[in-house]
């Protein structure tokens, strides 16, 4: 331990000293760069949180770094004025839920497909399914809107998480997967046994995807908690809008008179996803790194 | 379990009676692959019924007169394409599309960049990677409405806090409110792109600089290539796929972006000077079909979307062709010159 230490000394001195100060400098730089682009991130946070904590008059005075007292106070405010938070909140965890459960099962069977069997045309069936990555959304609204009214589902949440089986990025992101993690072996070893096939993948495929699936969860869930448009379009009664429908209340003159209480509101609104955030924020990152990662 | 099954095969050999042998026939007449077609047909009907028959249905509705409660329509073919090209508001949409994508997203890969080659440099041992790294991506989970609602009160004039920090600096004097003019606004919604994507394409980049060979950087420094030179020369070259990568996605999404001008200022500075100044192709759709107290013409919307998905397909297989062309070619180059001519076979077999 202390040979250990002693040689790494003498290294450190055999470098000579202008070009130790040379890379002192650029670490305190770069540590420097870091820092402010992380105040940049957080600052904005910070401040809406802040506002949170002060009453309207404070915050028309000018701005603070420092929470002041009136947290309760504004959330007092908020409940006074009927803030329809907890509903929103129960209406997305059940969509956001529903429609990431299938989204998972139906992808991982859709890409798993891909990689137990051979069949003709599979690969063009898989280019397409990555060319349908590509078309935007948009292209699709006014025909889906249409037919929803059409089907008699507009203003129920049929819409909103059914789609989620078809999702090409979820099919994406299994068969990259499958790519690297897949054993035939194992599930020969099934067909052996006399499992059928559907079980081999209920009960022999599916537990050892459970990495892809909690990765895959994480994102599924949060962008189908943080989806806008869709609800927007196709729910029109106030007690089925979604948590990020109900932000939009706010920018309404109603919530707009008491800003802390507003704030205090739009943090609320936040509060759920830092929460998520803070006990899964490995795996989210390792998930965004698997696209770059990828050629 | 599996010996079971074996005595039982090998019973049935010994018996072979004609009626076991009809049933295992029957029994294996599903080949198994067919079960790959079964496993993909959920995928498809519902991606069919949900999303390929919109989209054709939306074609249909393009070319129609469908607007308001009407449930009849009839046909009128290209007037709604014609029509929205006479119209100044939708070249409008698509300028501000493209100053609101060019704005966020060329300092966003500038700085991404950068901060992914500090974060991956080998020269410079850094702490804390992982918490910085984790900071720059949580602006990018939080709901893309909460964002424009923070957003929007804190560049209020004159509550906001950052309205004041700008106030405070010089930067705007007091009576200027920052959401009646038009590139203010356009570039507080840049910002905020920005802002909301800068860590998402910075991991992106630095997973891939890290998907390099670390045999490639060993070479050079071994060469005595300094840290500058590796970056241009070795890292550049090397992670352009993800580059590219990066590049289409974040067109493809900033074509697309609603969420945020939406519902920062519902498409611009409502006074004249401004008007629908931050009024993007998506935004411009959905006003024009469904927004309250709007025209509710879903045959113009429909054919807006249209010009979307051309513009969209356009630039992405645009920017394929360009960047793929030569890939392969420039990258066996790069390998030759670093590896002199002899090719590294761990990275072939990847």
């Amino acid at each position: 331990m202390k040979a250990e230490t002693l040689v790494k000394r003498e290294a450190r001195r055999s470098v000579p000293r202008a070009q130790r100060i040379k890379r002192n400098t650029v670490q305190t730089l770069i540590y420097a760069l870091c820092i402010l682009m992380a105040v940049l991130c957080l600052l904005p946070l910070w401040l809406l949180f802040v506002d949170a904590t002060r009453s309207t008059t404070q915050i028309n005075q000018g701005m603070s770094v420092l929470p002041s007292k009136y947290f309760f106070i504004n959330f007092g405010t908020l409940m006074a004025k009927d803030f329809p938070v907890l509903r929103a909140f129960f209406n997305s965890l059940f969509i956001s839920f529903s429609s990431t459960v299938l989204c998972l099962y139906f992808s991982a069977l859709t890409a798993y497909s891909f990689v137990a069997y051979r069949y003709k045309g599979q690969k063009a069936v898989y280019s397409f399914i990555l060319m349908l990555m590509m078309i935007p959304g948009q292209l699709s609204m006014i025909g889906f809107y249409k037919l929803v009214v059409d089907m008699n589902i507009y203003d129920t949440y049929v819409p909103l998480i059914i789609p989620a089986i078809a999702a090409p990025g979820g099919v994406f992101f299994f068969k990259q997967y499958f790519d690297a993690n897949f054993s035939k072996e194992m599930v020969e070893a099934a067909r052996i046994d006399g499992a059928s096939e559907f079980r081999t993948f209920n009960l022999v495929v599916l537990p050892t995807l459970v990495p892809a699936l909690a990765t895959n969860a994480i994102f599924g869930i949060v962008s189908s908690w943080n989806n806008y448009m869709g609800p927007l379009m196709l729910l029109s009664t106030t007690e089925k809008f979604t948590f990020p429908m109900i932000v939009q209340l706010l920018k309404t003159d109603r919530y707009n008179t008491d800003l802390g209480a507003m704030s205090l509101a739009v943090f609320i609104t936040i509060v759920p996803l830092l929460v998520i955030y803070a006990a899964f924020s490995k795996f989210i990152i390792q998930g965004v790194a698997i696209g770059g990662g990828k050629e | 379990m599996e010996q079971l099954s074996l005595e039982r095969e090998a019973a049935n050999e010994r018996n072979g009676s004609p009626e076991r042998k009809e049933k295992r026939k029957k029994k294996f007449r599903i080949p198994v692959n067919a079960y790959g077609v079964l496993f993909i047909l959920p995928f498809f009907i519902v991606y069919g019924i949900f999303s390929l028959f919109p989209m054709f249905y939306s074609v249909i509705l393009s070319l129609t007169d469908y607007a308001g409660y009407n449930r009849y329509f009839s046909f009128i073919g290209f007037g709604n394409f014609a029509w929205l090209i006479s119209q100044a508001r939708f070249w409008q949409s698509f300028l501000n599309t493209v100053i609101i994508f060019c704005m966020n997203f060329v300092p966003q890969m500038a700085f991404a960049l950068i901060f992914a080659a500090m974060f991956t440099t080998k020269t410079y041992k850094m702490k804390c990677k992982g918490v910085f790294k984790a900071i720059y991506y949580l602006p990018n989970i939080i709901t893309a409405t909460s964002v424009a609602v923070m957003f929007y009160t804190l560049f209020l004039k004159p509550s906001g806090g950052l309205w004041q920090l700008l106030n405070k600096l010089g930067i705007i004097s007091y009576d200027v409110n920052l959401y009646l003019l038009a590139w203010p606004s356009r570039i507080i919604i840049a910002f905020i792109q920005f802002w909301m994507w800068f860590g998402c394409t910075m991991v992106t980049l630095s997973a891939g600089i890290l998907g390099i060979n670390p045999s490639v950087y060993e070479a050079a420094q071994l060469d005595g290539a300094s840290q500058k030179d590796i970056f241009l020369h070795i890292t550049l070259p090397l992670i352009k796929p993800i580059v590219v990568y990066s590049l289409v996605t974040s067109v493809l999404g900033g074509m697309q972006v609603f969420d945020i001008p939406y519902l920062f200022l519902s498409g611009g500075p409502v006074l004249s000077g401004g008007r629908n100044a931050t009024e993007t192709i998506a935004v411009y759709i959905y006003k024009m079909a469904f927004d309250t107290g709007g025209e509710m013409q879903y045959g113009i919307a429909s054919a807006a979307s249209v010009y979307l998905f051309v513009l969209c397909m356009t630039i992405s297989f645009v920017l394929f062709r360009v960047t793929h062309s030569d890939e392969e070619k420039r990258q066996r180059r790069t390998e030759r010159k670093i590896w002199g001519g002899v090719r590294d076979e761990s990275r072939n077999a990847r």
